[in-house]
């Protein structure tokens, strides 16, 4: 890997709540994975990617401009996740409509996957399972079961398991809406 | 003043539906006590190891009510205290406290007094950030606590059920509620998307925010009743008041669905068979099926900027068109009314950033917007139209501030039918256009305005904010925005007026139509089509409409606007409305 990459995008803030707690923290969280230097510029205001107070502190509203800059040895992997994460609405406003995209999880796996180099495997039940099989498709039920976990080889598979345990952690970031909400 | 009381009633903002009547356990914002300021030098090891403990045990805590909280509410709900998390485990906020320890010798509470009070004071600077003081807020009494051993306000061990009043609340106090004991949320502070709602909401718990000074004009042990469905506060209520709130209460816990049973295929007329259209408002045309199911006769308010804003360019007019037809499909023939893009002052996008406007609600939003940016119109104009030959679609401009305006949006309009003939493209040539009423101009100027339009859509929000110059947002008005206030009632009625003698009709969406306790009201006052949000309200609507004579509607609405200010308004409508629905054998509203 080159340490010199730079790679740098605009994207805009699409969830009508804005960059606000959740969207910060989940962003911070990924960012934090990464080996390289992330700087998010929105109006003027600059933040280090990883930093949850410096990022509440840029205040980006809805449709706010964000400037991302990355630099460093896995500076692609870190902006094609970032990008996904922003361009998806940092995965907030999913849970809209319960059961309106039932393999909702499989892509948002098989996207997280695709920014990596490394080899990844799903775990379950004894089994490896490529993501982007039909397989994976249909093993993975939603929600998904507790006892799951990667296999992941390659250059940044660092990298790759963090994200990927975050990806654990957040049940797919896809939430039950009838769990989370009433009225 | 204990010992006599007399009731009070105070006008908030609903953010979690249902209705409570209990105790009060008044949660007094405490100021903690910061003992010492300054250490000698050679103390700055000793006090870097507290502040690291406190840390360290603020952030085991954080950790154990996130997790309980997940296991109760969900991952999404607990998130709040994960980004707590988040917050003090970021290494350059951190450094910051122990900063303050070791080069300015101030004592660990100090330190952490001081850093919290630099980060409110970035974040208050941001309106967009301010309510996330909440947060810091927090943090910093949990710190302080730890440092100082000091015990917390057990709200997780209460002995009786009680109903929850302070001038905000944090997350974390909101967390450890015991939602069988906690009844219902009033606060001082606080709007629509504060953290208060939607939690209280994801447990079901009534609450009121924004209510401006609630903690001032209670006492522990008062009773209160907080109703989250209209946003009102009773304190001390008189037992009349009590015994119509329990009442309601219960009606409203049979559930919905008998209601909408009863209803959904009766028509929305009043007993001496005049007609009120009741539609949804929409922001998307997948909620047009939730709409329908709760018996909506179509959609008076499609707001489409959220398609606007939901891109990453500038939506083509193929965009617009797939939208509108989506919706044109899910109505099978049922009215649709279109408003044009509302975008600025609160609304942005990426091809409209946020202006650097002083005054953003003044500024250059909405129609205003429109009409200097035509090309961005034209396409939005030109996909109407296209969809309008396939369904019962009218357009309506928001944001009217004068004829000039209304003119100019028609003539662009016309213009774009003239290159869709030339183009033999189809369209609806009587497509209905209608001007929003929603500025005090507008009212004023309503004659004019109805002659060169096909109908009102009075909304009440912008109309309300402009009229009375109240933002409800900002909890040291809040409770000045009054939709019964007479200058608000008496521009309802003067559009009225103006559009009867144009002979057009008058619609009202906002959320005054949502309201059910202003229903008669404007009935009275002549609108004939309300738009709703969220449908479910529908059905309790249309049994108020279908319980009721036009010269009852007619009589309150008149009696209502003899009032001189907006308390007596109040008054009046509440025992008005009381009177009608006796009769008609509707518990209460």
């Amino acid at each position: 890997m080159n340490s010199d990459n730079e790679y740098r995008s605009e994207l805009r803030i699409g969830n009508p709540l804005g960059f606000h707690v959740r969207p910060v923290q989940r962003f911070a969280e990924l960012a934090q994975a990464f080996k390289s230097e992330i700087t998010v510029e929105i109006d003027d205001r600059q933040a280090s990617g990883k930093s949850v107070m410096g990022l509440m502190s840029l205040g980006g509203r809805y449709g706010a401009r964000m400037s991302i800059k990355i630099k460093g040895e896995d500076a692609r992997q870190a902006m094609d996740i970032i990008r996904y994460m922003v361009e998806e609405d940092f995965f907030v406003e999913d849970d809209i409509q319960p059961g309106s995209r039932p393999r909702r999880h499989i892509e948002r796996l098989r996207n997280f996957a695709s920014c990596f180099e490394s080899d990844i495997r799903i775990l379950l039940d004894g089994r490896e399972i490529d993501p982007t099989s039909e397989e994976a498709a249909e093993s993975l039920d939603f929600p998904p079961t507790e006892d799951m976990d990667f296999k992941v080889e390659g250059s940044d598979a660092p990298q790759a398991s963090k994200v990927l345990q975050k990806l654990l952690d957040y049940r797919f970031y896809v939430e039950d809406v009838m769990n989370a909400t009433s009225g | 003043m204990k010992g006599w009381r007399v009731m009070d009633i105070r006008q908030g903002i609903p953010v979690s539906t249902g209705i409570t009547i209990g105790e009060v356990f008044l949660l007094e914002a405490e100021g903690v006590r910061i003992p010492l300021h300054f250490i000698p030098k050679k103390d700055v090891d000793r006090e870097t190891a507290r502040l690291e403990k406190a840390f360290e045990n603020a952030l085991a805590e954080l950790k154990n009510l996130a997790d309980d909280l997940s296991a109760k509410a969900g991952r999404k709900i607990a998130e709040i205290f994960f980004a707590h998390v988040g917050m003090l485990a970021d290494e350059s906020f951190r450094g910051e406290f122990f900063g303050r320890i070791s080069d300015k010798l101030y004592t660990a509470e100090f330190a952490v007094a001081r850093t919290m009070r630099h980060w409110r004071s970035i974040f208050q600077k941001d309106g967009f950030m301010a309510p996330r003081v909440t947060d810091l807020d927090d943090l910093e009494k949990r710190l302080l606590r730890h440092l100082l051993g000091q015990k917390r306000e057990e709200l997780s061990n209460l002995k009786s059920e009680v109903v929850l009043v302070s001038h905000d609340l944090s997350p974390s106090q909101i967390a450890t509620v015991d939602a069988g004991k906690v009844k219902g949320f009033a606060t001082d502070a606080g709007g629509p998307t504060s953290h208060t709602g939607i939690i209280a909401a994801a447990l079901g718990i009534p609450a009121v925010v924004g209510l401006g000074t609630i903690t001032n004009e209670v006492t522990g042990g008062d009773t209160i009743i907080v109703d989250g469905s209209q946003g009102i506060v009773v304190v001390e209520p008189d037992k009349e008041t009590r015994r119509r709130y329990s009442q309601k209460r219960k009606a409203a816990m049979k559930s919905d669905q008998v209601l909408l049973r009863e209803l959904k295929d009766l028509p929305s007329e009043t007993k001496d068979g005049h007609h009120i259209s009741l539609m949804a408002n929409i922001e998307s045309p997948r909620e047009i099926g939730k709409a329908l199911k709760h018996g909506a006769d179509g959609i008076g308010l499609y707001r489409t900027e959220f398609l606007f804003v939901g891109s990453d360019s500038i939506p083509s007019c193929d965009d617009h068109y797939r939208a509108y037809m989506d919706a044109v499909k899910s109505l099978e023939g049922r009215p649709l009314v279109i408003r044009t893009l509302d975008l600025g002052a609160d609304k942005f996008n990426s091809h409209q950033p946020a202006l650097k406007e002083h005054n953003p609600f003044l500024g250059l939003r909405s129609l205003r917007y429109c009409l200097k940016n035509p090309e961005v119109f034209e396409e939005q104009l030109r996909a109407i139209l296209r969809a309008s030959a396939s369904g019962k679609l009218s357009v309506m401009f928001p944001l009217v501030g004068g004829v000039e305006e209304l003119k100019a949006a028609n003539a662009i309009l016309a213009e774009v039918k003239v290159q869709m003939k030339r183009d033999g493209e189809e369209y609806d040539s009587q497509m209905p256009v209608g001007t929003m009423i929603e500025l005090p101009s507008a009212v004023m100027g309503a004659d004019a305005l109805a002659r060169n339009c096909d109908f009102f859509s009075i909304g009440t929000n912008d109309l309300i904010q402009y009229a009375l110059a109240v933002d409800r947002g900002n909890e040291h008005v809040a409770d000045m925005y009054r939709p019964e206030h007479p200058a608000v009632l008496r521009m309802i009625s003067m559009t009225v007026d103006s559009a009867k003698r144009a002979n057009i009709p008058v619609s009202l969406c906002g959320e005054m139509a949502s309201a059910v306790i202003y229903t008669v009201l404007l009935i009275g006052l002549g609108i004939t089509s309300f738009s709703l949000a969220p449908p479910q309200i529908i059905p309790e609507v249309k049994k108020i409409i279908r319980s009721i004579n036009m010269s009852d509607a007619r009589d309150l609405a008149r009696a209502v606007s003899s009032a001189e200010d907006a308390d007596h308004a109040r008054d009046l409508l509440t025992e008005a409305n009381e009177k009608i629905m006796k009769a008609a054998g509707i518990p209460s509203l």
